[in-house]
């Protein structure tokens, strides 16, 4: 005779192993969420201070915007900037950090007597992530685009821009959801607002470069976000705090000259951007140093950045921003920025976007943009030419 | 003794794995992230008076009031109902030992009401002690015997109405097209 099956016994082997995924939020993001949204608990604040100062990280402000799609031009890039950075006008006092920061006055000590690197040309590497949400899984849509910049502006400079972004899963339980959909070979981008709405590719990496060779007698670096620099002026970057204090106070006399109305301590967190440029370990560390020592600074903890990499996640402080879906009402994303450091030399890793609310299927803590520096980028010889496996532009 | 930050990575690390997948039993994964965080901003608030024997009952508590007023009804119930299809999916085209019975099962889940769906799944899902069940309900532990005996009652008629416990036949989830 056989016995009828024990319902619960029947219902707990039923129960999905996903239950023990665990939320995607580390201990690190959720206590700083919780050290940041518990006034009432000042006894139960780290010993660094309290975020009082929201400035905007400026650096990579294109990846902030990333839904948009558009390319923005040095001009638009500063806008952008600018407009974080006047969230600071209603910011409460400054407090005074005590020793806070520690890993990064560390990091500066690790990195300050590494040997210089140098070359004939500064390769940049950039890849830009974008969260897309698409038949219930997500997507990260990833474009790249390279700049060779020659130390001697009498040598071509050269740009790769490869025109078409390709999507893969996030995660591999994104994988398996677009695998049980079916494997689709290509996704619908978003298309209310101004961005592609043409179907995205799934593949591995972005595909149809093409490269266009320039030759600009002034030199100019193409990353305008902290001031105008010659590939000299960059060198020139004094290592002596005071020396390099004086210095970015010229720098932000020349971001007034812009337009731009910010004390000089709201253009401070700006300068993380040097971080990803031409510069020696000993002038990373003067800027890591300063960085510091910023009230906003606040290092989150060691996280893995969307490369891969083992990097120094920090927050320079800001309100964040939000990710625009649509021109129609209550479709914006709250997110929060981070800024990962390499452990190893205090170079930009990336800047990475987290979703500050769960929201138009994203979730908290979720990452929702990024523009990380490939592995490749640095110091290196002169690139070929043309460049293996891309097409003359335009 | 740790410090408030120290006890509170430490209950975060330990519990919101458990958070989460309560949550996400009740809610789904769409609503199971923001769920965790709020219920843990809650313990930052109140670390002190969490019971230290109770640990996981207090959160779950906790993240349950949070289901209930941060979340309307319809809003839980569906976002649960596609998970629970996705899970029946997930155990359709699992070849393992006892598929089809999975299968009926989380079938007969999806018809139960949302408290009853609570009270079998705090226990066979997600382990708790008959006492624990009853704290993180807010009943005492005679009721809850009681809530869950009716619950395990029903639990079985549906399974029988279901028809497939001695049956190999597919499952045709509603909304879901199986391949």
């Amino acid at each position: 005779m056989s016995r009828k099956p024990d319902p619960m016994h029947l219902l707990a082997m039923a129960r999905p192993a996903s239950l023990d995924r665990g939320s995607r939020i580390s201990a690190d993001d959720m206590l700083f969420m919780a050290t940041a949204e518990a006034p009432g608990e000042s006894s139960r604040r780290p010993s660094r201070p309290r975020r009082t100062l929201l400035a905007a990280p400026a650096s990579r402000p294109r990846s902030r915007l990333w839904v948009l799609w558009a390319p923005l031009s040095t001009a638009a890039i500063v806008a952008l900037v600018f407009a974080l950075v006047t969230n600071l006008a209603s910011a409460p006092a400054v407090l005074s950090p005590t020793r806070t920061n520690q890993e990064l006055f560390d990091l500066a000590d690790r990195i300050e007597k590494l040997p210089t690197e140098s070359g004939a040309y500064w390769r940049e590497v950039s890849l830009d992530g974008n969260h897309l949400s698409s038949g219930g899984y997500t997507l990260m849509v990833v474009g790249r685009h390279e700049t060779w910049q020659p130390r001697d502006p009498k040598d071509l400079g050269l740009t790769q821009v490869w025109r078409q972004v390709s999507a893969r899963p996030a995660t591999a339980e994104d994988e398996r959801a677009w695998r049980a959909a079916g494997a689709p070979a290509r996704v619908k981008g978003h298309c209310e607002n101004s961005g592609p709405c043409d179907s995205i590719p799934i593949a591995d990496e972005p595909k149809d470069c093409r490269y266009t060779l320039r030759l600009d007698p002034t030199g100019t670096y193409p990353d305008a976000t902290v001031s105008n620099f010659t590939m000299a002026d960059l060198a020139a970057i004094p290592t002596d705090p005071a020396e390099l204090m004086k210095q970015l106070r010229a720098y932000h006399e020349i971001w007034n000259g812009r337009g731009f109305t910010q004390p000089f301590e709201k253009f401070l967190p700006t300068t993380v951007n040097l971080l990803g440029m031409p510069l020696s370990p000993a002038q990373r560390a003067a800027i890591i140093r300063v960085l510091a020592g910023l009230p906003t600074t606040k290092v989150v903890g060691t996280v893995t950045d969307p490369l891969g990499r083992k990097g120094i996640s920090i927050d320079l402080g800001g309100e964040g921003g939000s990710l625009v879906y649509s021109n129609k009402p209550r479709k914006d994303l709250p997110v929060y920025h981070r800024q990962i450091l390499d452990p190893g030399t205090g170079e930009t890793l990336s800047s990475v976007s987290y979703a500050a609310r769960t929201a138009l299927g994203a979730t908290k803590g979720e990452v929702m943009g990024y523009q990380a520096r490939g592995p490749e980028s640095g110091w290196t010889g002169r690139p070929a030419s043309p460049p293996k496996g891309c097409k003359k532009g335009k | 003794m740790p410090n408030p930050h120290e006890r509170f990575t430490a209950l975060y690390n330990t519990y919101q794995a458990r958070v989460y997948g309560y949550a996400a039993s009740r809610a789904g994964y769409q609503l199971a992230e923001e769920v965790v965080s709020e219920t843990f901003l809650v313990a930052w608030r109140r670390l002190d008076s969490i019971p230290g024997h109770a640990q996981l009952p207090w959160l779950l508590r906790v993240a349950r009031n949070i289901l209930r007023d941060n979340f309307r009804q319809a809003a839980r119930r569906e976002s649960l109902e596609a998970e629970l299809r996705t899970w029946m999916e997930e155990a359709v085209a699992d070849v393992g030992e006892h598929a089809t019975e999975r299968v009926a099962v989380l079938r007969a889940l999806v018809g139960l009401s949302e408290a009853d769906k609570e009270i079998l799944t705090l226990t066979a899902w997600h382990g708790l002690s008959t006492t624990e069940a009853a704290e993180v309900l807010g009943c005492t532990k005679a009721v809850f015997f009681v809530r869950l005996h009716r619950a395990r009652r029903r639990l079985q008629s549906a399974i029988e109405a279901t028809g497939t416990t001695a049956s190999r036949k597919p499952v045709t989830v509603p909304g879901r097209k199986l391949r």
